[in-house]
């Protein structure tokens, strides 16, 4: 066995929950959430680097996992439309029962275009700076402010209230019923 | 209450997190990450992005999808999806087209030109480096590394030449390509046309079981459906299925081998043996297209090295094709005990026995592979004979569609016996069997 295949176990296993949970946040649905998490892994592992230890590796596939993401949206433009649809669904569906300011986001982030979504991910839960965000996506610094501006505006809309970049105040479902 | 969207986020992803298995994933998907992963550092290892020429076993996946599909009309464009948006002038029709596969190339740019020469721009794994997979009408192959320039230059034996220019636009989703054609030893003419091409859609993936060629699997006896495994049992020294068949076998020694019965060449035995003194084995296999199967007159021939195309993680992205794979597997008492090796991580090529993959017409594929005695890797736990190798060639099938997630026909199954071969001889032995 390759000095790479244990490593790659390892971070499919012990890691994988979180990796996949991270992709789902940018896809939307599980199925899509595990292609680009598989996508990201072959990535990861296919240029010769020699993961040392299974955090390392992580990280490493944690960063691949937005790149696969736009990757794969770039040549699948005719399914998003289906794409997005199947993710609201789902992402409904999971969301029930779920805290309510979790179900809040998690509905407000699938109302979102992909891409959009994308750079709302890298921002707000990556804390990346814009530029950050446009190395990593390979989009350029006004396209990322664009969608971002267009994320928070959609974020806000369907939020409620007024936020900046850093910070969206969430209405939970108890604050909405008067509580 | 307000809360930060970011701590509502990482609320969202413990959630998810909670509820999603790592192991379940791993069960479900780590055998198809890692053969990708081996594949693509094998590829590196042999150093596609380098020019070098296809003969090493690694890169015979790369020798995929000849020959094409039927060509579009002049001036007409292309047929399917990412499809030209440009008209391109007479005489030269054209066809640009994107397509995905699950191995390497992931990803090809067609370009079809005239009734004869096709170009492909294959892109390969980021730092592997891109390269052009030019195919002659001979069915010759010529691996071109794609230069920053992004220019080729087809000079078909038959035909007038080319010079593409192609650029990657809006982060690789579209390619625009510029044609020129070349006067013999003249200056450049204007451009002839310029294409651009939007990416076809991949088909979803697919939740379709297929056997495991992966040598890593200690598959149980009930997995082993498929000649191209380890343990497989052969109960016949040859058998053809109803629309596969291996059509010749031979051991050669640095000797031309006709393999389409018209005395052409075998130009992929001719490549691995324009060195001499080497032995190689030789099959040929057959397939057709069955009556009943859908769809079958647009199918694309696709020829696979060293793979069963049942095995493949996502055959639908081959689209609708009519998937051939073959390979030498070696085989003690009639169980498959060994694969072809590739090399692996830190590994040279050239302890790797080279091999070829020659598409000789849309229906017959010829196999080549040298120095049979070490080109195998042991399967795990197999009792290797200390005496000989037998070596048979394995072939197999699919018919797969363009979309849902279903090989519409096959597998099917054909392999035979070659020869034996000892061990206590040099490589390039030739035996008389």
């Amino acid at each position: 066995m390759a000095r790479w295949e244990p490593i790659l176990d390892e971070v499919m296993r012990e890691r994988g929950s979180g990796l996949l949970a991270y992709a789902r946040l940018l896809t939307g649905n599980d199925a899509d959430a595990e292609d680009v998490l598989q996508d990201a892994l072959v990535r990861s592992f296919s240029r010769g680097r020699s993961f040392t230890h299974v955090n390392a590796a992580e990280a490493y596939v944690r960063r691949a996992i937005p790149s696969v993401f736009i990757d794969r949206l770039r040549g699948r433009r005719t399914r998003d439309g289906a794409d997005e649809r199947l993710a609201r669904r789902q992402d409904a569906a999971i969301g029930m029962g779920n805290r309510d300011a979790v179900l809040d986001v998690r509905a407000a982030l699938a109302t979102l275009p992909a891409r959009e979504r994308a750079c709302a991910v890298l921002r707000f839960y990556d804390d990346l700076t814009v530029p950050q965000i446009a190395a990593q996506l390979g989009l350029a610094d006004g396209t990322v402010k664009r969608y971002l501006a267009d994320a928070s505006a959609r974020l806000a809309e369907v939020l409620g209230g007024g936020f900046n970049d850093d910070r969206i105040p969430v209405v939970t479902h108890s604050r909405k019923e008067g509580r | 209450m307000d809360l930060s969207i970011q701590d509502v986020m990482n609320d969202l992803v413990r959630e998810d997190a909670a509820r999603m298995s790592g192991r379940d994933f791993a069960d479900a998907r780590g055998t198809g990450v890692a053969r990708r992963v081996r594949t693509r550092r094998t590829v590196r290892a042999a150093g596609i992005g380098g020019g070098t020429m296809l003969t090493a076993g690694a890169l015979v996946a790369a020798a995929i999808n000849m020959p094409w599909e039927t060509k579009a009309a002049p001036g007409t464009g292309g047929v399917g999806g990412g499809d030209c948006a440009t008209p391109w002038p007479s005489p030269y029709p054209y066809d640009v087209q994107k397509s995905y596969a699950d191995y390497l190339p992931e990803e090809m740019w067609r370009i079809t030109l005239s009734p004869s020469e096709e170009v492909v721009f294959m892109i390969t794994p980021e730092d592997v480096g891109q390269t052009w997979l030019v195919t002659y009408p001979s069915g010759t192959t010529e691996v071109v590394p794609y230069s920053g320039a992004g220019e080729v230059r087809v000079d078909a034996p038959d035909g007038p030449s080319i010079l593409l220019s192609v650029r990657m636009v809006d982060g690789g989703t579209e390619m625009a390509v510029t044609a020129y054609s070349v006067t013999p030893g003249g200056p450049l003419i204007a451009p002839i046309g310029d294409c651009y091409a939007q990416g076809a859609t991949p088909t979803p993936s697919s939740g379709t079981v297929r056997p495991s060629t992966d040598p890593s699997l200690a598959a149980s006896t009930e997995q082993i459906t498929s000649p191209f495994q380890c343990g497989f049992v052969f109960d016949t020294q040859s058998l053809d299925a109803a629309h596969l068949t291996v059509t010749a076998t031979s051991v050669m020694k640095s000797t031309a081998v006709s393999s389409v019965g018209d005395n052409s060449v075998d130009p992929g035995w001719t490549a691995l043996t324009a060195g001499g003194g080497v032995t190689a084995v030789h099959a040929v296999a057959h397939t057709s297209v069955g009556a009943d199967q859908s769809g079958a007159e647009s199918r694309v021939p696709i020829a696979l090295g060293g793979q069963d195309p049942a095995a493949s993680t996502n055959p639908t992205h081959f689209g609708n094709a009519l998937v051939l794979g073959g390979a030498f597997v070696s085989v003690n008492d009639g169980v498959v005990v060994g694969i072809e090796r590739t090399a692996g991580i830190g590994e040279s090529t050239a302890d790797v026995s080279p091999s070829a993959v020659t598409s000789l017409d849309n229906n017959q594929v010829a196999f080549t592979l040298q120095a049979p005695v070490t080109a195998f890797e042991p399967c795990p736990g197999a009792a290797q004979s200390a005496v000989s190798v037998d070596v048979y060639f394995v072939a197999g099938s699919v018919a797969t569609v363009a979309k849902g997630s279903e090989i519409v026909a096959g597998p099917e199954y054909a392999w035979s016996f070659i020869a034996t071969f000892r061990r206590d001889v040099p490589s390039n032995y030739y035996p008389s069997n």
